[in-house]
């Protein structure tokens, strides 16, 4: 909502007022200042008349204009079809400076000399009015020769841009804002005086409008000849300020009272209305879907939905004033999911209800600008009752949390336009003015006296609480969440925080889960995210390319997030990428670090999420998992997610270096408390173990078979050697270093005997395999 | 014996220093020697024979030992001195990863409302109209439905557009009193230099019986959550509208750019909105079967706290995994 210094002038008298304080007033209220712009013409342009329009000697396109200043004539040569003998118009004098660039000085135009410039709207910084120079009219001011043209208030205004909340349709317009601000500066409000320019003719001779009862709308009509209306100069800035500038200046009027006045209207030409013998006549009745319609020849609007738009050029009209309860109309819309035009953002967040008021407005208006009114008016409105409801002031002070006295109430809402009744006690009657349909409760009520009042006026208080313990699953969660975030940070990743959409063509490609397409997104943003993700991979994979192309040597990542399966169900999940090299280029690796292996990947996701278990993925799922370094991640024997070196292709298709992936499912990541177990305080004794076995056969299997035997002397077991050559063919040479240790004596050399070859002969027995000799 | 002092003290290393222990003191050493003459000493003369040869194994020791000290540690010193490494050498550079500022800010959040006895619920990201709209006191003819521009679902269901539905959600679940946030991420249908389809959002509500909770507290817990966040800011309050609160509010903090002064940041207003809040409307406890209590509500988003808090400029790059961004945040 655009409102201007000058125009609210013309309701309420804020001469004495700084902008400032006023925009300081419309916040503190509710209405949100959004933008202050000051209209501010250069200096040095003047108001000059053509005294004498000649044409060119040598261009056919320019005219050379003898232009009166008041104290001086000067020859302007003008390149405008519209400039002519007579008009007054806006002269860019010698030395005037239009723009940082651009300054008038004097000229030779093909040969003719030239002393300023006759501007057009666009050159004055406003918006375009019309092909060629600004016309100037009396509606500015008085036109005096030679006078500054910012020495007007038209030409000097400050804007001021509202963000309107969509329960204040009141305030979508210049009188709704000055209302308010009337209440606040407790300034009287300037009541137009009805004046109008009538025609002879009455207007039951001229028009009939048809009606049928059901109709919910209020609506007003008058018939209005424009053949004499001239639209001013004021009137036309104005439209183009609040951008709604029209071809048509009977729109621009109409556009104009609606932004002045908030009533809405309707213009009907003559040849649109259907000729019943020599009246113009109107039907009014509701169409199939219960919208109040306007029919001529045809269907001409649908009130509150769409307004009839002007085209012709005809001077007779039928003006309609009208207005419809928002709330129903708002509903309707959405019941019949109707497709409604510009006019229903007014007339859903309530139009200005009182619509005779509005059109002797209107009709005062054109008639000054011309226009004449036929006598009479025919009028459908319902005496609708005004809502009253009673509020406790008690309760309006505990919602506040402060003590407003009743007195106070009941002069803040008064001031609003509201009819109070003291009801005894602390009660009050409220009686609410149609343009307030918001106002519905004592709630609302109460938030009218806190916006008038000011918050920054209401005492801040502390609630006193009684202590609970407020810890849940999902406060649990967010520790456990945070010590994983901590670790991983450790360990080298970014948390990175990616969109839960994903593109399905992509998903598909890479042979990844989509959500079913019964109960994906209807309305995608883009078709890059036109579906649910299903694994925070793709995005972990994407996010990684783009690093690698700013030139990074060493991505690591990792996301905390929500993916989705087939049903579209939610599970959170955490994943991992790492691309490139192990560590930094330094001089403790000559500038060239080892690129990272899966065992180094493995570890640093083992040492974030917590102790797991690796078998080979027996079903791979998708294009992004290695076929041979890939496996399950497990935890207490169930499968909780995967681990696996990108497959190359993919790395190579997304510009990534040797990259590693896991994907595992959060909550399954354990947060339990620790309990400790007794640990023995004798020596602990260390011996390897080389054993031959099949290259085929996994050191899990091994590891398994070993975890599995019952010898408390076994502390811990761990691979630390691996060789095959050409003698070992198939098979493989593995070192495995034990520490052994008892719980209640120091190890003898027996002891250690005896364990040792428990383990051998278990593995001789179970798996076949043995010493290496 | 002078001489063998002199030798001792101007050892240079503890190899030669050996040497002149064995020469001295060893089997074959001159003092050994001397002690071995002790047999052909007359019975009278032995005691101040054996006492002088004594003494000076005494002294030659202790000169020997103290020689040992310093030499010993001479040489220490050199071995160390082949050790020297320029420690300037140094990668200063972190390989340790960081905390996304989005997160990082949204746990600065959580912990503060943690400290204030406010419990932490979620919900699902996949709403239906009730819980996100129709709940909220927000009928779905209702104009301000513009105002959340909303991803809808083939089935009906939507995303939800901001984290009140988990107030309606809580409220089903358990009864007043309730002292909850929400934080969560949240979508909108919105996408240009200062929107992204899904940002992060905190919701706070406090639940009451009637008549105890008022405008004054919600001023209270914000303007010192405010202050906690972004330090010596100044609060304000302007009146506004929310269909799920009644009286409603946005808050504004003076600008942490400007100090208030106004800049491109503030569109030279000196002011940066920051939070919506207000009284609980009767609609949304009717829509929950909650009778007879009073409640105040806030929300605010955690991206913008975000970015003001780090001078982030581009809303979209917290989104893009930028390590350029969020390697700054080690």
């Amino acid at each position: 909502m655009i409102i201007t210094r000058a125009w609210i002038q013309e309701f309420i008298d804020i001469s004495k007022i700084s902008t400032e304080n006023i925009c300081k007033t419309l916040n503190s209220i509710g209405l949100e200042v959004d933008s202050v712009n000051k209209i501010k013409i250069p200096d040095n342009i003047v108001i000059g008349h053509v005294t004498k329009r000649e044409k060119h000697p040598d261009a056919d396109k320019l005219s050379v204009c003898q232009v009166d200043l008041g104290n001086q004539s000067v020859q302007i040569v003008c390149g405008a079809k519209n400039v002519a003998e007579g008009q007054y118009v806006p002269v860019a004098v010698v030395g005037c400076k239009l723009s940082k660039d651009f300054k008038i000085k004097k000229a030779k135009l093909r040969g003719v000399e030239s002393h300023g410039m006759i501007c057009s709207s666009t050159e004055l910084g406003l918006s375009q009015l019309n092909d060629g120079i600004l016309e100037l009219d009396d509606s500015i001011g008085e036109l005096v020769l030679g006078k500054e043209l910012n020495e007007y208030k038209l030409f000097n205004d400050d804007i001021i841009e509202i963000e309107l909340t969509a329960n204040r349709g009141d305030c979508l317009s210049i009188l709704g804002v000055a209302r308010e601000l009337s209440t606040c500066y407790k300034l009287p409000f300037n009541e137009f005086e009805k004046h109008l320019n009538y025609n002879e003719i009455g207007i039951g001779q001229i028009i009939e409008i048809e009606c049928d009862s059901n109709t919910d709308s209020s609506l007003l009509y008058k018939a209005v000849d424009f053949s004499e209306f001239k639209l001013p100069i004021l009137q036309k800035i104005r439209i183009g300020l609040i951008d709604k500038f029209d071809s048509n200046d009977i729109q621009n009027v109409i556009n104009y009272t609606t932004h002045a006045n908030g009533v809405l209207f309707n213009a009907y030409a003559k040849h649109e209305t259907d000729l019943v013998g020599d009246l113009l006549t109107l039907h009014i009745k509701k169409d199939n879907q219960g919208f109040d319609c306007v029919y001529g020849k045809e269907l001409l609007s649908t009130i509150g939905v769409d307004a009839n738009k002007i085209t012709s050029e005809e001077t007779t009209y039928i003006i309609e004033a009208n207005y419809t309860d928002p709330d129903l109309l708002a509903k309707k819309i959405f019941e019949k999911k109707r497709k409604a035009g510009d006019v229903f953002y007014k007339s859903s967040r309530g139009s200005e209800p009182q619509i005779v008021k509005g059109i002797d407005y209107f009709t005062t208006l054109i008639s000054t600008f011309g226009a004449k009114i036929y006598r009479g008016s025919e009028s459908f409105i319902e005496d609708k009752e005004k809502i009253t409801i009673d509020i406790n002031t008690k309760k309006v002070n505990a919602i506040i949390g402060q003590t407003v006295p009743k007195a106070k109430v009941e002069i803040i809402l008064s001031s609003l336009g509201f009819k109070v009744k003291d009801g005894g006690n602390s009660v009050l009657s409220i009686q609410i003015p149609f343009y307030r349909h918001d106002i519905k409760n004592i709630a609302d009520v109460t938030e009218e006296i806190v916006r008038i009042i000011g918050i920054d006026n209401i005492k801040s208080k502390p609630l006193l609480i009684e202590e609970v313990n407020r810890i849940n699953k999902t406060s649990q969660n967010l520790v456990k969440k945070n010590r994983v975030r901590a670790k991983a940070i450790a360990n080298s990743f970014y948390e990175t925080l990616t969109y839960v959409f994903s593109s399905r063509q992509n998903l598909e490609k890479y042979g990844f889960e989509v959500v079913c397409e019964d109960k994906d997104l209807l309305n995608p943003i883009t078709n890059e995210l036109n579906t649910f993700r299903t694994t925070l991979l793709l995005n972990l994979v994407e996010a990684s390319s783009r690093n690698f192309k700013l030139g990074l040597k060493r991505v690591a990542l990792f996301e905390i997030g929500t993916i989705f399966n087939k049903n579209r169900d939610e599970f959170k999940r955490i994943s991992f990428i790492y691309s490139g090299d192990k560590e930094d280029e330094c001089f403790s690796n000559n500038g060239k670090p080892d690129e990272l292996t899966f065992f180094d990947f493995a570890k640093k996701v083992l040492n974030i999420i917590g102790k797991f278990e690796i078998e080979p993925m027996t079903d791979i799922t998708n294009k992004f998992i290695h076929p041979h370094q890939n496996g399950n991640i497990i935890i207490d024997g169930e499968v909780v997610g995967y681990i696996s070196k990108l497959h190359p292709s993919i790395a190579s298709s997304f510009d990534l270096p040797s990259s590693f992936i896991a994907e595992i499912d959060f909550d399954k990541i354990k947060n339990e408390l620790v309990v400790t177990e007794k640990f023995s305080i004798f020596q602990s004794s260390k011996r390897d173990l080389s054993i031959i076995t099949p290259k085929i056969m996994k050191y899990s299997t091994i590891k398994n078979i070993i975890g599995n035997i019952k010898d408390d002397n076994i502390k811990q077991f761990n691979l630390v050697d691996v060789y095959s050559d050409d003698k070992l063919g198939d098979n493989e040479s593995l070192t495995i270093r034990f520490v052994l240790q008892k719980d209640d004596k120091t190890m003898e050399e027996s002891d250690i005997t005896t364990t040792m070859d428990t383990i051998l002969d278990t593995l001789n027995k179970e798996l076949g395999i043995g010493l290496r000799v | 014996m002078k001489e063998w002092l002199n030798k001792i003290e101007s050892a240079d290393s503890t190899d030669i220093l050996e040497n002149l222990r064995v020469e001295t003191l060893g089997k074959k050493g001159i003092l050994t020697l001397e002690f071995s003459k002790l047999k052909d000493i007359p019975n009278n003369e032995k005691k101040a024979f054996a006492q002088n040869l004594n003494e000076q194994k005494t002294l030659i020791n202790n000169v020997i030992e103290k020689r040992k000290e310093i030499l010993v540690q001479i040489e220490l010193d050199k071995e160390l001195e082949t050790e020297k490494i320029d420690v300037t050498k140094f990668n200063s550079n972190l390989s340790c990863g960081a905390v996304h500022p989005v997160m990082d800010t949204m746990d600065r959040v959580i912990t503060y409302f943690q400290n204030l006895n406010f419990s932490v619920e979620e919900g699902p990201l996949v709403e239906d109209d009730f819980h996100n709209f129709e709940a909220l006191n927000l009928p779905k003819y209702h104009p301000a439905r513009d105002m959340q521009d909303t991803f809808y679902n083939k089935d009906y269901t939507l995303l939800r557009t901001h984290t009140s539905p988990v107030q309606i959600r809580t409220m089903l679940e358990k009864s007043a009193p309730i002292r909850m946030i929400a934080p969560g991420t949240v979508f909108r249908r919105d996408f240009d230099i200062t929107h992204t389809p899904m940002f992060h959002q905190v919701e706070g509500l406090v639940v009451e019986q009637s008549d105890k909770i008022s405008f004054a507290n919600l001023k209270h817990v914000l303007e010192e959550f405010l202050h906690h966040m972004f330090g010596d800011v100044a609060v304000r309050f302007r009146p506004s509208f929310f269909p799920f609160t009644e009286p409603s509010a946005e808050v504004d903090i003076s600008c942490v750019f400007c100090k208030g002064n106004g800049c491109r940041v503030c569109s030279h207003t000196g002011w940066l909105e920051v939070l919506g809040c207000g009284i609980v409307d009767e609609n949304v406890f009717k829509a929950v079967g909650y009778e007879n209590v009073s409640g105040y509500a806030f929300g605010l988003g955690i991206e913008r706290f975000a970015m003001l808090i780090h001078n982030i400029g581009d809303l979209r790059s917290l989104f893009e995994s930028d390590l350029r961004v969020l390697g700054q945040f080690k």
